[in-house]
């Protein structure tokens, strides 16, 4: 019978498409793969008000039944897809459990850059909210190479024709009207900034901007064509101009749904766009990839 | 608990065990999880099932308002249960007459407080108003 719980030097390398690489860089990769992909999937849930409400009233055996069940389901996409690019180093039950992990964290973050985790509410309601957020959040994470792994190239001519960079622009665009798209016509954004600090809306700033970098360093860009990169070669910089499109998109979207219009004073209106921008930059950062 | 040196065996059709990172991040996560799950199950056991909601009143806080008396009052849900359409009332006994009116709040959660007004035209004191819970339906 095996040992289970043996373990690899931290020198130990491994080969990937013909590259050595170390073992646990790897592995980082994989567990971010996983966190992106759980803030993915998750977000419209995250910025739904039902689902809060939902935390303040349920049982704690139900939490609790939820939880168990959740584990399960996450056991069942894991050994369908999973988080990680190699399958050899999958294992489904601990790879189950690091999804369920990672989406109580993101779930956590979320929440609290959201203003839904304050010291005013109570720590059951709080932990209630985190444990209902993870559900889909961890189903993220455990489908995340579907989401974030290498792409094979496009079927279509003409994407195959446009440049990098502006293939890259209008995935960006298109991925970010995408996933903000079932947050936008809810009132949730408006009220979100409503009442946040300066703080809050620092702190969405700063996470959308490393979501994006880090959907971006997971996405494999790296090992693409680079005679057809351009500006965007530079990955800060593809981060930076990603997130320009998603907040623009993020106003267009608010004005479209009739929040904005040319009477909204900018003290009001920014952060409405930061806060929906926040959505509409993990669609952007995905969207690259999904073009 | 054996330790695997040196370089990767995955060429000759084995993995390698997962690193020690790997496994930081999978004690991590089991602690949080069974953190968790251990808060549910513990509160689900100790949970009485009962449903306790105070209505706290403080008369120097009543305030005269557009000609009329406003109460501010806290309602607290002390249960470890949530309620919906939660309804109390404020009656006022003024002179032998008795003023009665009515607050609803959707959702109260577990532990959790609001804070809501009662307006009434004749200024009221500890002695001659009180708070009760009309109904609640729990979830």
């Amino acid at each position: 019978m095996p040992n289970i719980f043996r373990y690899s030097d931290l020198s130990t390398t491994i080969d990937v498409d013909g590259e050595r690489q170390l073992l646990y860089h790897i592995e980082l990769i994989d567990f971010v793969r996983g966190f992106c992909g759980a803030l993915f999937f998750a977000l419209p849930l995250h910025y739904t008000f039902e689902m809060w409400e939902r935390a303040r009233v349920i049982s704690n055996f139900d939490v609790a039944l939820i939880l168990m069940a959740l584990y399960l389901a996450n056991v069942g996409f894991v050994a369908f897809t999973g988080f990680r690019v190699k399958g050899m180093r999958k294992n489904i039950w601990f790879d189950s459990l690091e999804s369920y992990g990672i989406g109580i964290v993101a779930s956590a973050i979320t929440m609290l850059l959201i203003g839904q985790i304050s010291s005013d509410a109570p720590l059951e309601v709080i932990l209630k909210v985190i444990a209902l957020e993870a559900v889909p959040t961890s189903f993220g994470a455990s489908i995340a190479k579907n989401s974030f792994a290498n792409k094979t190239k496009s079927d279509s001519d003409i994407v195959d024709a446009l440049s990098m960079d502006v293939k890259k622009v209008i995935g960006a665009t298109l991925g970010a009207i995408m996933v903000a798209f079932n947050v936008a016509p809810t009132i949730e954004p408006v009220q979100i900034a409503s009442f946040l600090q300066w703080q809050h809306l620092v702190g969405i700033t700063l996470f959308s901007l490393i979501v994006s970098y880090l959907i971006t360093f997971t996405s494999g860009f790296a090992s693409d064509d680079e005679e057809r990169r351009g500006i965007l070669k530079v990955k800060w910089v593809e981060t930076l101009v990603a997130y320009i499109i998603a907040l623009i998109v993020s106003g267009l979207l608010l004005w479209m749904f009739g929040y904005l219009d040319s009477d909204t004073s900018v003290q009001l209106a920014l952060p409405w766009i930061i806060v929906l921008g926040y959505c509409t930059t993990l669609g952007a950062s995905a969207g690259r990839i999904i073009l | 608990m054996s330790n695997n040196q040196g370089e990767d065996q995955e060429e000759n059709g084995n993995t390698p065990p997962p690193s020690i990172v790997e496994w930081i991040i999978r004690v991590t996560c089991l602690s949080i999880v069974l953190s968790l799950l251990g808060y549910f199950v513990h509160g689900g056991i100790m949970s009485t099932g009962e449903v306790s909601i105070n209505i706290q009143f403080n008369s120097s806080e009543a305030e005269e308002r557009s000609g009329a008396w406003v109460i501010p009052v806290s309602i607290v849900n002390d249960s470890e249960i949530g309620v919906q359409q939660l309804t109390v009332e404020a009656v006022l006994n003024v002179d032998g007459e008795t003023i009665a009116k009515e607050l609803s709040n959707p959702i109260l959660g577990a532990q959790e407080a609001i804070d809501a007004e009662f307006w009434f035209d004749t200024e009221p004191t500890v002695d001659n108003i009180k708070f009760n819970v009309v109904s609640y339906v729990i979830p």
